[in-house]
């Protein structure tokens, strides 16, 4: 019977059964569920976005027995990311990849109540990109013994120069997270928690406790390193907690555990989905610094950042048509070729092989030059028109930002990242910022809506991307003193439109690599240095 | 063979038609209460590890190879499997080459004992330790073991065949270079000899004890008592299989990491 059809950002969904109560002391159905993570999404989504996801599905509620599905269903919707790591025992495990809001709606549709996710990307499973203390007191310490070492463990490591944020599990625990995003591995991360671990316990052994075994625990507060692992997740900010009433694994300010510390006060670190909304406007994400903040752990070798894997084919459904290809104006590409010098870039010439996947492309390019700008690319007739967007994207649609109207790049550009010497054209770093497919909607053929729409000076578009989804509306002001096409570029109103969080900001991340631009340019000098010896 | 020894080598020992199926073992027992090196606060065992002072980390055996110094800081690299193919092959006989008068043995050429035990026959093996007992003469022989080349003396000792392997004359210095250079003043040669004479006996090398080990013993029992027994650290039931190639072993800890942590911990905790 209820079953309902909904179309989110161009995805058609089957929402089923939306009246089921899933927390019966609490009244709390279903609906409640997806009302709950459609609010947080614009927070949730930057922390959950191409993850390994683990659900944890209570299609009776939470009174009756959940189950794990750590591969994604057979049954998943064909536009569903998936994202495949290799188990230890050389096995391949295809996980769910929640990457928008109708991924997102799908496993709340599911009852995966929980969400929990590897410490890595999907796009470079071997790059954790925190380390996790995931604090655990065992009765009869409670919240409130978790929050008092947790302080500790701030202050411990606030001392060896680290900057440290932390959630409350929804639970009885406290998970602290030391931002790295920087190249690591799951080694390092955790060696360095266990000696982390390890020395507090010493010092602290009436209260604290690092050893697996479950009698040593009674009292204490277990501090557990080792989910900094490969293969071990950890419950994602701001997913729902399945108690016997609903709880959030809220992000939490450390003078709040100070103050629920000092006053005794245990509620003040509990939080309902109610809260979570009037918390995120007034606080914004707490957990910021885990997506932004670079790092290093102290005494750790720097990674290489090559042979890190790269997310594509079978897992990331979002790429063109190839039976939308059109003939290509050989001499679209002059330009590009007349500003470069292949024997010194390693940027694509434009031979066009093995770019049928690539029509119906978009691509932003994050690209670390004289200044940081990013590159907008649409494709057409088997070229990428493009745009020069000094600012990014906003997904916000009171911001309007410049894009300046560039020469035509190759197919294959959508792919390149990497390193441009100085000297060359355009010399810096480039990562492929996002990349997915994109439709003119209300067009019967897509490449004349776009030469068409540039002809005009107004060109909408719609995304499905890894971290941009919905309507984008590009419209031509002017010129430039230099002679290049003006243009604005802004966000449509709909279900992606949102002012609270700037994914430009929040996920520098490359959707192919897991690289930072900052990872080629430290990776660029540090080549120098070892030549110039 | 006896319980709990371990065959090092085994095969057989001929003299002339004489041809004794035999092994190997060590004579030597270690001294008891080795110590083992821990780590204070967690009583754990410690590791010994190869570490590079350049690198500043712990190299993984796979990283390790071996080098010959031909001059200060230039090596030539030898593998494992190159030293191999030269290494002596094991040999399967201990064949007595020529017997000589037991005395006659420096014995400071004596290295380590082995004791040769029958593993088939054993009267060829009997006839031979009464013969060499009776006649007082060690036989003396080549041997492969642990891949390198042994002269070795077998002499019958206690009712048993005795394995000695000798020093090769180039590994012992010359007694000539601590020679001193004074004659024995003749006048009293008569009357060392007769103190020596006066203060002979038998020996009876079960009187001697081990005094240090002794007390080290009794210093190892009191204190079982007195301060009781401390459990070693587990290794963590749930763990990471195979330690990757290169860098730090699973539980290397970063000692400047540990270093600024114990700092730190010193000032949280002076916070009170």
């Amino acid at each position: 019977m209820a079953r309902r059809k909904v179309n989110v950002l161009g995805r058609t969904l089957e929402l089923s059964n939306l009246d089921k109560v899933l927390y019966p002391q609490a009244g709390f159905t279903k609906a409640h569920v997806l009302d709950y993570y459609r609010t947080v999404s614009p927070w949730l989504l930057p922390h959950l976005r191409a993850r390994p996801l683990t659900l944890k599905r209570y299609p009776d509620g939470v009174e009756k027995k959940p189950f794990y599905e750590k591969r994604c269903p057979s049954h998943r919707p064909d536009w569903m990311a998936t994202a495949t790591v290799e188990h230890r025992d050389g096995k391949q495990v295809r996980y769910c990849s929640v990457v928008d809001l109708p991924s997102l709606m799908w496993t709340a549709n599911m009852a995966s109540l929980e969400l929990h996710v590897l410490l890595s990307r999907a796009m470079a499973p071997k790059r954790p990109n925190a380390v996790v203390f995931d604090l655990d007191p065992g009765p009869p310490a409670g919240l409130l013994d978790a929050a008092a070492i947790a302080l500790r463990l701030l202050r411990v490591l606030n001392g060896i120069g680290l900057r440290v944020t932390a959630k409350v599990s929804g639970g009885k625990g406290v998970h602290c997270y030391v931002p790295l995003n920087t190249p690591a591995d799951f080694r390092q991360t955790k060696d360095f928690a266990r000696t982390v671990a390890r020395r507090i316990e010493r010092h602290y052994p009436d209260d604290v406790v690092s050893k697996m075994r479950k009698a040593a625990r009674e009292g204490k507060v277990f501090i557990d390193w080792s989910q900094n692992d490969e293969y071990k997740t950890t419950v994602c900010p701001y997913s729902l907690r399945a108690g016997a009433r609903p709880t959030v694994a809220a992000p939490v300010e450390w003078k709040e555990l100070q103050h629920a510390v000092d006053r005794q006060d245990e509620d003040a670190l509990r939080f309902t989905p109610a809260d979570m909304a009037e918390r995120l406007r007034d606080k914004g994400d707490l957990l910021h610094d885990v997506l932004t903040l670079r790092q290093r752990l102290p005494g750790a070798e720097p990674v290489r950042v090559e042979g890190l894997s790269t997310w594509t084919g079978e897992d990331n459904p979002r790429k063109g048509d190839p039976a939308e290809a059109t003939d290509t104006d050989p001499e679209a590409l002059a330009e590009y070729r007349r500003k470069r010098d292949f024997s010194g870039t390693p940027e694509p010439s434009g031979e066009q092989a093995g770019t049928a996947d690539l029509v119906g492309t978009f691509v932003i390019q994050k690209h670390h030059a004289t200044a940081l700008h990013y590159d907008l690319r649409l494709e057409c007739d088997g070229v990428l028109k493009s745009w020069a967007v000094p600012k990014g994207p906003s997904p916000d649609p009171d911001e309007k930002r410049l894009a300046v109207e560039v020469e035509d790049h190759p197919l294959e550009y959508a792919r390149f990242e990497g390193r441009i010497p100085r000297g060359e054209y355009g010399g810096g770093s480039v990562v492929v910022w996002d990349r997915g497919a994109f439709e003119v909607p209300g067009a019967e053929a897509r490449n004349d809506a776009v030469r068409e729409g540039m002809k005009e000076g107004k060109l909408e578009f719609r995304l499905q991307g890894v971290k941009l989804q919905g309507r984008y509306l590009l419209v031509r002001t002017g010129k430039q003193s230099n002679g290049k096409p003006q243009w604005l570029l802004m966000k449509r109103e709909d279900a992606a439109a949102q002012a609270s969080v700037d994914p430009v900001e929040t996920e520098p991340y490359s959707v192919i690599s897991g690289l930072w631009v900052e990872d080629l340019q430290e990776a660029g000098e540090h080549g120098k240095q070892t030549r110039s010896k | 063979m006896p319980a709990g020894a371990h065959a090092l080598w085994s095969g057989t020992l001929s003299f002339g038609l004489v041809s004794v199926p035999v092994a190997v073992v060590t004579a030597v027992r270690s001294r008891r209460s080795a110590f083992h090196k821990l780590h204070r606060p967690d009583v754990s065992r410690l590791e010994r590890r190869m570490y590079c002072p350049e690198e500043k980390v712990f190299v993984h055996p796979e990283h390790i190879v071996r080098g010959y110094e031909i001059e200060e800081g230039k090596f030539v690299i030898v593998r494992d499997s190159e030293i191999e193919s030269v290494a002596p092959k094991r040999s399967s006989t201990i064949e007595i080459q020529e017997f000589v008068d037991s005395g006659e043995i420096d014995p400071a050429r004596y290295e380590r004992p082995y004791y040769i035990v029958p593993t088939g026959a054993e009267k060829p093996y009997t006839l031979l330790v009464e013969v060499l007992a009776e006649t007082g003469r060690t036989g003396i022989a080549e041997l492969v073991m642990h891949a390198r080349e042994h002269l070795v003396a077998v002499q019958s000792i206690e009712g048993v065949l005795c394995l000695l392997i000798l020093r090769y004359p180039r590994q012992l210095r010359s007694a000539d270079e601590v020679t001193p250079k004074a004659d024995a003043a003749g006048q009293y040669v008569k009357e060392m000899k007769a103190a020596i004479d006066d203060a002979g006996k038998d020996f009876e090398p079960g009187k001697l004890q081990d005094e240090y080990q002794k007390r080290i013993d009794e210093l190892i029992h009191r204190k079982k008592y007195s301060e009781g027994i401390v459990e070693g650290a587990q290794v963590e039931e749930e763990e990471t299989k195979g330690a990757p190639a290169g860098g730090a072993g699973e539980k290397a800890e970063d000692m400047d990491l540990v270093a600024a942590l114990e700092e730190s911990l010193a000032r949280e905790k002076g916070k009170g």
